[in-house]
């Protein structure tokens, strides 16, 4: 019978609780039944999710980075990105109008 | 020439069923390696219609690897990959600032989806009413334009109409 080894890389880090946010944390590993570890990672994971979101709208709300950029940085589809800044009320098509003139200069001299 | 297309553009269309006016608006139309992976990397409900295209028309070339200084500059890997792609015959479709930016830096000609579709009814490879129902249905979905540019387009449009 062959046995599969796994090597789990572990951290323990220490952070400091206010008492209110022990207690909601408390309420969630009796709601889900599992330990302070698990409820712990997976309201991080959460947190870390809704934090690189918030920085990649952000971002992309300022035009340093493009849609596309910030999906990748959000671990999210173009068009989960492109709903996400259009929520926020973002365009996606937000370059001046003597610019689309300038393409469309663009494609006629091409095209000649 | 060749329109040497952005994933944005194409999931853009995508999502608003408009793959076979892009199709001929677009004609011919390329993609590299890297915006075929860009489009597929998520499933959601445009990637069907993209598989379907990706098996017809929309065919990836061979192209340069994007420089990590492309990243830096605030591009996705499709994006990147677009630039530092195109060839002296390739218009690259863009519609973002940074990519837009940097391909005028560069010197590559470049348009967005907006006057590429009204160019598309201009050269009459789609339709008037086609490139006006296509702007609207971007509109109405996360794809939308500045109220600026939404002007300016339909102007432009009506123009034609005239």
């Amino acid at each position: 019978m062959s046995t599969n080894h796994y090597i789990v890389l572990v951290q323990s880090i220490q952070i400091r609780l206010a008492k209110e946010e022990l207690a909601e944390l408390s309420a969630l590993q009796d709601e889900f039944k599992r330990s302070r570890s698990e409820v712990t990672r997976r309201a991080l994971a959460e947190g870390v999710r809704v934090l690189k979101m918030d920085v990649a709208l952000n971002r992309y709300a300022r035009e340093e980075i493009t849609l596309q950029r910030a999906a990748e940085f959000a671990g999210v589809s173009i068009a989960q990105m492109a709903d996400a800044a259009s929520a926020r009320g973002i365009a996606y098509f937000r370059y001046a109008p003597e610019e689309l003139e300038r393409d469309l200069k663009t494609l006629r001299r091409v095209r000649r | 020439m060749t329109y040497l297309l952005d994933a944005s553009p194409v999931i853009a269309m995508a999502r608003a069923g408009n793959l076979d006016v892009l199709r001929r608006a677009a004609a011919p139309a390329a993609i590299t390696a890297q915006v075929k992976a860009e489009l597929l990397r998520r499933e959601d409900t445009t990637t069907p219609g993209i598989r379907e295209a990706l098996g017809a028309w929309l065919k990836p070339r061979r192209g340069g690897r994007p420089g990590a200084q492309f990243h830096r500059l605030g591009l996705g890997n499709g994006e990147a990959s677009v630039l530092a792609s195109a060839r002296a015959t390739d218009i690259a479709v863009l519609d973002e600032r940074p990519a837009r930016m940097l391909a005028r830096s560069l010197g590559i000609p470049h348009t967005g989806l907006v006057g590429l579709l009204i160019d598309g009814a201009r050269g009459g490879r789609i339709t008037v009413e086609e490139a006006e129902q296509c702007i609207d249905s971007l509109n109405a979905s996360g794809f939308w334009l500045s109220p600026g540019l939404l002007a300016a387009a339909r102007r432009a449009i009506a123009e034609e109409e005239e």
